[in-house]
């Protein structure tokens, strides 16, 4: 039996008349922990393999399956690590969190130790799929490091600096993949790493050239409807650029322009969201759930969303939408995840690269809550989105495409 | 009669073999499925017919009268930039009669919507020689301003769209001003974006009747647009992308209409009208999932204010009947009356005097371009096309049925998008 403070708050998040009382900041941090527990309450024990119920897509393609473990605890981390990264206070709140940092960072060393039941597969030439799960490793360092890179202990961060550079035997595939090469050297460069500079410097100038306008890039070659700006492009572009312009090895100039078209493309995504909460659901992945939004949280957490959106309105949005999506049937009955946009009936939905790891990716929609309670975000009244207002007749924003 | 006939057996030999209980069942599920719609595609078709001859009616009915400049009112986008009485009476007249002209097309039978389109008919025709006609009051611009290129090549696309309803009926002398008033657009050039298109659709027209047409205008087009394809079903309007909805207000829709001319007078090959039409269908597939489980869509990119035309892509497929097998054309169907009510029903879409108004749903000015003016709204009829399939195509006359993104948020199965890559 684990220690009672090591699983999630027992509220019900899913009882409306709870929820009603709630603050939108206690929901989002139970729904948050409701997520995170199952992962790394395992995980800090070394228990992953060993107790996660893994699901894997009706299409799955038969590569290695033991790539789900670092998919679940990867992606997570990279959406709760700015909520982990609050100081602690007296708070219900502030408990979760002492609880999430702690397994986190016990599950991080158990990661890279080779003698650890819960050392993750970190992939080889022929199974790539563990560079993109290593990446939202990186990034939560490199969004974070001062939370989770810093305590480590030396042996586990010699550990990290030997899976970081020895993943480099995985190409990445020609597509937003190319980012996710470059996230890890970039974090290898923030700690005064040798890096592979053309992972960087390649990955940086193709995306450029792929972009196409309106803050859009295609993804590869060719353009696609889907929400891949969202789930990897743009917040890991950033990243890289904001890594590589604090060693003066990029230009500001790009940085800076990447980041307007990343805000011009949140402005969809505030737009995106329906009266009722739901969203246009296109393209794959459209299991990764409300890890779509991750630009137009990332401004939040930035304090850099666009003038016209408010953000308590993105809050608003966004609350419904998880009211919408996080049903308990969208969990498993032992807590995971499971496949599908909502509830437990939408298994087809997921992608012959998905299975129950890969849904985590839906922890990034949650780096507001990394942003203090007393933040507007979180403090100010209820505030309608663009949708709301613009379908019940109020004004709303005209919008139009811009030029850079 | 046949059909309640065969459809009585049928349901006696479900009982028979799947015993009374699961029937029951069956229809229990079914009614819960139902629940949220009363209307059978009789009564939405009912509704659209009276709702596009509402929208139609006060633009053509002037028409007629020739009374258009006198009565049509001139409510401007904030900062608004054109020359409105120039420009704004050929937007109502072009982009309602390219929304109306496949309803137009349908031959007359006894019902209550045949006797409104009749009248829409007949009072369109008598009204288009005014048009053209330099002594008349209601007399058009086509001769100056860059903005009679976009509406001139509305009447010609409506013209395409219902030849024998709305071309041959004309006298002669109208057809001669019309060719006229067309080639006199050439002193002036399209902007480089997916006015290429207007050009070129205009052009098509003149080729498809058998006059001089210009072939660079239609080969520019062409070419641009293929050029401006950057994937998945959507095309760039001009050199750089915009997500909006010009993809379905303008370029889906007059590539494929220009291509078939093209096409059919060998100036293009079958190969180039299948590949545009195939991306078409990709781009009114990723349509019906933008339609939100309550009837909405996002607002994105300019020319909100154009409503319901943001789906003439998908409107036009469903015309065609090329919507994707697995997509049922009642959950278009079913979307687009959503979608309708949502924008038509909201007080101030109409004034009280039953004109458009400037916005979204409702009057809301403050979101229109500096290029749009009441007559520019009238395109929102391009959101009815699907309005051209008879009363008995299974459009109309399945039952109910919920659409995509229905489905996906109330956790029914639901069909994986994915990306194309043509």
């Amino acid at each position: 039996m684990p220690a009672k403070n090591a699983v999630a708050n027992q509220i019900d998040i899913f009882d409306r008349q709870v929820q009603s009382k709630q603050n939108d900041r206690d929901y989002w941090v139970a729904v948050m922990d409701k997520i995170a527990s199952p992962v790394l309450s395992n995980m800090s024990k070394a228990e992953l393999r060993k107790n996660m119920q893994v699901e894997y897509s009706p299409t799955w393609d038969g590569r290695n399956n033991q790539v789900a473990y670092m998919e679940a605890f990867g992606r997570l981390i990279a959406g709760i690590a700015p909520f982990l990264a609050l100081p602690d206070d007296t708070s219900a709140e502030s408990k979760v969190r002492e609880r999430l940092r702690s397994q986190t960072l016990q599950s991080l060393t158990h990661a890279v130790n080779p003698e650890s039941p819960d050392y993750l597969y970190w992939g080889n030439n022929q199974v790539r799929q563990p560079l993109v799960d290593a990446s939202y490793i990186a990034q939560a360092f490199l969004m974070e490091p001062d939370t989770l890179w810093k305590p480590l202990d030396t042996e586990t961060k010699q550990r990290y600096i030997h899976e970081f550079k020895t993943i480099r035997q995985i190409t990445p595939w020609n597509n937003n993949w190319i980012l996710f090469a470059a996230t890890i050297e970039s974090f290898l460069l923030s700690i005064g790493e040798e890096i592979n500079a053309a992972r960087i410097d390649t990955a940086i100038e193709t995306i450029e050239k792929w972009y196409v306008g309106d803050g859009w890039y295609s993804d590869g070659d060719k353009f696609h409807f889907d929400h891949y700006n969202g789930y990897v492009i743009h917040p890991m572009l950033v990243e890289v650029l904001k890594a590589n312009v604090a060693k003066g090895r990029r230009d500001q100039k790009e940085l800076d322009k990447a980041y307007k078209r990343m805000q011009r493309y949140a402005t969809f995504q505030e737009r995106y969201i329906s009266p009722e909460g739901t969203y246009i659901v296109v393209g794959r992945s459209s299991t990764y759930r409300v890890g779509a939004f991750q630009p137009l949280v990332k401004l939040v957490l930035d304090h850099t969303l666009p003038e016209e959106i408010k953000p308590a309105q993105v809050r608003c949005a966004l609350t419904a939408v998880m009211k919408r999506i996080f049903i308990p049937s969208t969990f498993t009955k032992e807590g995971w995840l499971t496949l599908g946009l909502l509830g437990n009936e939408q298994k087809n939905l997921a992608d012959y690269y998905s299975n129950t790891g890969s849904m985590y990716i839906t922890s990034l929609a949650f780096l507001p809550l990394g942003l203090p309670a007393s933040h507007e975000f979180w403090s100010a009244p209820f505030t309608e989105w663009t949708q709301l207002k613009a379908w019940s007749g109020k004004p709303f924003k005209k919008d139009y495409a811009v030029d850079y | 009669m046949k059909n309640k006939l065969c459809s009585l057996v049928t349901a006696l030999i479900v009982i028979a073999f799947t015993g009374i209980n699961s029937f029951a069942q069956k229809q229990k599920k079914q009614i819960i499925e139902t629940a949220p719609a009363i209307e059978t595609g009789a009564q939405d078709r009912a509704y659209w017919s009276s709702l596009l001859y509402k929208i139609a009616y006060p633009i053509v009915h002037n028409m007629a009268e020739g009374t258009l400049r006198k009565n049509l009112p001139l409510e401007k986008g904030p900062d608004y930039y054109l020359n409105v009485l120039k420009v704004t009476h050929m937007e109502a007249v072009g982009r309602t009669m390219a929304g109306i002209a496949p309803w137009l097309a349908l031959p007359d039978d006894d019902s209550k919507e045949a006797v409104l389109r009749k009248q829409l008919r007949e009072e369109l025709v008598k009204g288009l020689p005014n048009i053209v006609n330099p002594d008349h009051a209601d007399f058009l611009n086509f001769r100056t301003e860059q903005q009679p290129i976009v509406d001139a090549s509305y009447i010609a696309q409506a013209f395409l769209r219902a030849p024998k309803q709305l071309w041959d009926p004309l006298d002669s002398l109208t057809k001669q001003r019309f060719i006229f008033e067309f080639k006199a657009l050439r002193t002036r050039k399209a902007s480089f974006n997916n006015w290429l298109l207007f050009s070129g659709i205009t052009e098509a027209f003149l080729l498809k009747i058998g006059e001089q047409a210009d072939p660079v205008r239609m080969d520019i087009a062409l070419r641009k647009m293929k050029d401006w394809y950057v994937g998945d079903g959507y095309y760039k309007d001009g050199e750089k992308f915009a997500m909006d909805y010009y993809n379905s207000y303008v370029i889906h829709s007059m590539m494929v209409d220009m291509l078939k001319v093209m096409v059919e007078k060998k100036q293009a090959s079958q190969r180039d009208y299948d590949e545009a039409l195939k991306r078409m269908v990709r781009y009114a597939e990723l349509q019906e999932r933008m339609i939100s489980p309550e009837g909405t869509y996002p607002p994105l990119g300019r020319s909100i204010t154009y409503r319901t035309a943001a789906f003439q892509a998908l409107a036009q497929v469903s015309l065609m009947e090329k919507i994707p097998e697995y997509i049922k054309p009642a959950q278009v169907r079913c979307a687009m009356t959503k979608v309708m009510h949502n924008i038509f029903d909201t007080k101030g879409t109409f004034s009280d005097d039953g004109w458009l108004q400037l916005g979204l749903a409702g009057h809301q000015p403050e979101v229109a371009d500096q290029y749009t003016s009441t007559g520019s709204l009238y395109i929102c009829s391009t959101g009815f096309l699907a309005l051209g399939l008879l009363a008995n195509n299974p459009f109309w006359t399945e039952p109910y049925a919920d659409w995509t993104s229905r489905k996906a948020w109330s956790g029914q199965p639901v069909k994986k998008d994915y990306k194309v890559e043509y």
